[in-house]
């Protein structure tokens, strides 16, 4: 069965003015316009099999979003090739359309003014859902997200929260095949992000749906992804499970141990980097952990001990630092 | 048929909406019934005053002209050229572009819904200019399905027109001055200052040329019984080439103005 998304050397690049301050610059560009070309994503490359739930890491401003909105045909690439459900994104077909959908964090596509049920009923005819389908689909995603109270209310009276579990309701109502989720959890409560998250992980194992993600929360990406691509100034990183992400870029390790004293002196271990009573953390090179750790059991008496990756914000932050 | 159906479902929602912003619907309509009344009482006084007929114009003559002229009006009017720039600059637009339908559907239920509910004034504001100003109409039975003919074609070709000079947003960031010297060529050569006839020679066979007196004086004429059945057949054959010139025109604009979309601030 071929990948339901298939990218390959996808480029995106786009012209923007170059203006420099003060009066004279703003009169000169009236008869010297001056562009430079801005390269959003160059040469990206990956595939995506049915099902599969992918995160797509990167800083602000290394192509995520560009890449979702070729994918999503809202863009068109200035190189490069890609099918998702075995459609041309940017041909923007009917047929295309009606199979996926995208999820912003920070856009909404509920009517604002209406309660949500009113736009809910409005996709319905739009994506030509049969009735009964359409409300079955609404009750599955009303006991989900916990929408019950909420389908009444006009839009701009839902909290921040609750708007965005009945835009996830909204986006999912004709079942799309692929999802591509920008940011679906910004600014969200812990509580309200736990949720999405269970209910996409729901989602996914009950239809099956194949989804993209870009996530600045690094907790999303660790419950739902277990494949993540890496890209970084448009150009991609890595492609892996989150695994291998740590054991190719985690610099450092953390051993963490229990000593009988709280006033051990460690300074010629490692680094320090956080004590709990006679609970210690050390972070310490990679390739020096069993050195160290045999070091810590030869000097001091040791009633526990773990070695542990650090976190993945830190190997992340790490890759784009060193990259 | 799926396109039946969102019309009737849209349509009820826009009805709804619109219901939540009565007071800015007021608004809008009391400019709408002021700009005609205002030419009214003006080329009212104009035809007394050089002894009671302006042209062919007599004080009832233009009653008739003006309370036509704001019913076409209504019917046909656009605002979706003030708005699409803010959606293409702010990123709005992405959203309608992943709906498997085309944003102009949208737009016209939001425009038809409106035309709806303004009725409930505009129909007593009709009767009451009746009752102050005594127009006089001469038109014969014909004239009325002309009428709705010509009217349909009108705000059918204003509205393309209107929607593809709104796709300029897609190549300027503020449309403004564009959509001001747009609406001060409507104003001067659509016949909604003054009738046509009224005009020099040269500035009605240019407004004849232009779309402008086909969306709104055209008409208006027909109900004001002053046109043959010949030229009504032609001023409907004009319409129709204007309103498939601007559905061509749209169509390569709006192809165009997607592959540059920057779906920026989306």
């Amino acid at each position: 069965m071929p990948p339901i998304i298939q990218v390959s050397g996808l480029c995106k690049e786009f012209r923007v003015p170059v203006r420099e301050s003060g009066l004279r610059a703003a009169l000169k560009s009236l008869y010297d316009r001056r562009t430079r070309t801005v390269r959003a994503v160059a040469d990206v490359s990956f595939a995506l099999e049915q099902g599969e739930t992918v995160g797509f890491l990167g800083p602000n401003g290394a192509g995520k979003t560009t890449t979702l909105k070729m994918l999503t045909g809202l863009l068109h690439p200035t190189a490069g090739a890609a099918t998702v459900n075995g459609f041309v994104p940017w041909e923007r077909k009917k047929d295309y359309l009606r199979t996926i959908n995208m999820v912003m964090g920070n856009r909404h596509q509920l009517n604002w003014d209406l309660p949500a049920i009113d736009s809910f009923r409005l996709h319905r005819i739009i994506y030509d859902v049969p009735e009964r389908r359409f409300q079955a689909t609404l009750d599955e995603l009303v006991a989900l997200l916990d929408l019950a109270g909420l389908l009444d209310k006009p839009v701009r009276n839902l909290s921040l929260g609750e708007r965005m579990k009945c835009e996830f309701a909204g986006a999912l109502l004709h079942r799309p095949q692929v999802m591509f989720l920008d940011e679906p959890t910004l600014g969200l409560d812990v509580t309200m992000q736990r949720r999405i998250r269970a209910f996409l992980r729901e989602y996914n194992r009950v239809h099956g749906a194949t989804v993209l993600l870009t996530s600045h929360y690094m907790a999303d990406i660790a419950a739902l992804c277990p494949r993540v691509i890496v890209i970084h100034a448009g150009r991609m990183l890595f492609d892996g499970t989150l695994k291998q992400l740590v054991a190719r870029y985690a610099p450092t390790k953390l051993l963490t141990f229990e000593l009988d004293v709280a006033d051990a002196d460690l300074r010629d271990v490692g680094r320090v980097v956080a004590q709990n009573g006679c609970q210690y953390r050390l972070e310490v090179a990679k390739d020096r952990t069993p050195e160290v750790a045999a070091q810590v059991l030869a000097r001091f008496n040791v009633t526990d001990l773990a070695v542990e990756d650090p976190p993945i914000e830190q190997v992340i932050a790490h890759v784009f630092a060193v990259s | 048929m799926l396109l039946l159906r969102f019309y009737a479902a849209s349509l009820r929602q826009d009805l709804l909406i619109h219901f939540q912003y009565r007071a800015s619907m007021g608004i809008w309509l009391l400019g709408l019934i002021m700009e005609p009344l205002i030419y009214l009482m003006v080329w009212q006084a104009v035809a007394r005053a050089q002894g009671g007929a302006a042209g062919a114009y007599t004080p009832g003559r233009f009653a008739a002209y003006f309370m036509l002229m704001m019913v076409v009006n209504h019917a046909t009017f656009t605002w979706v050229m003030h708005y699409m720039s803010y959606r293409i600059r702010t990123g709005l637009l992405a959203g309608r572009l992943l709906y498997p339908l085309h944003p102009i559907h949208g737009d016209a239920s939001h425009n038809a819904a409106y035309k709806v509910l303004a009725l409930f004034v505009l129909i007593p504001a009709f009767g009451a200019m009746a009752a102050a100003f005594q127009p006089e109409f001469h038109f014969a039975a014909w004239h009325a399905p002309a009428f709705l003919l010509a009217l349909g074609l009108a705000a059918l070709t204003r509205f393309l027109l209107e929607w593809t000079l709104a796709l300029a947003g897609f190549w300027i960031v503020d449309t403004g001055a564009l959509n001001l010297s747009y609406m001060t060529l409507l104003m001067i050569f659509s016949g909604r200052m003054a009738p046509m006839d009224l005009f020099p020679e040269w500035f009605a066979t240019a407004g004849r040329i232009l779309p402008f007196r086909w969306c709104l004086a055209f008409p208006v004429e027909i109900l004001m019984g002053d046109l043959t059945p010949t030229d009504v057949a032609l001023g409907c054959l004009a319409l129709a080439a204007w309103g498939l010139a601007a559905g061509g025109l749209l169509t390569v604009v709006w192809k165009a103005g997607v592959r540059r979309f920057g779906a920026v601030g989306s």
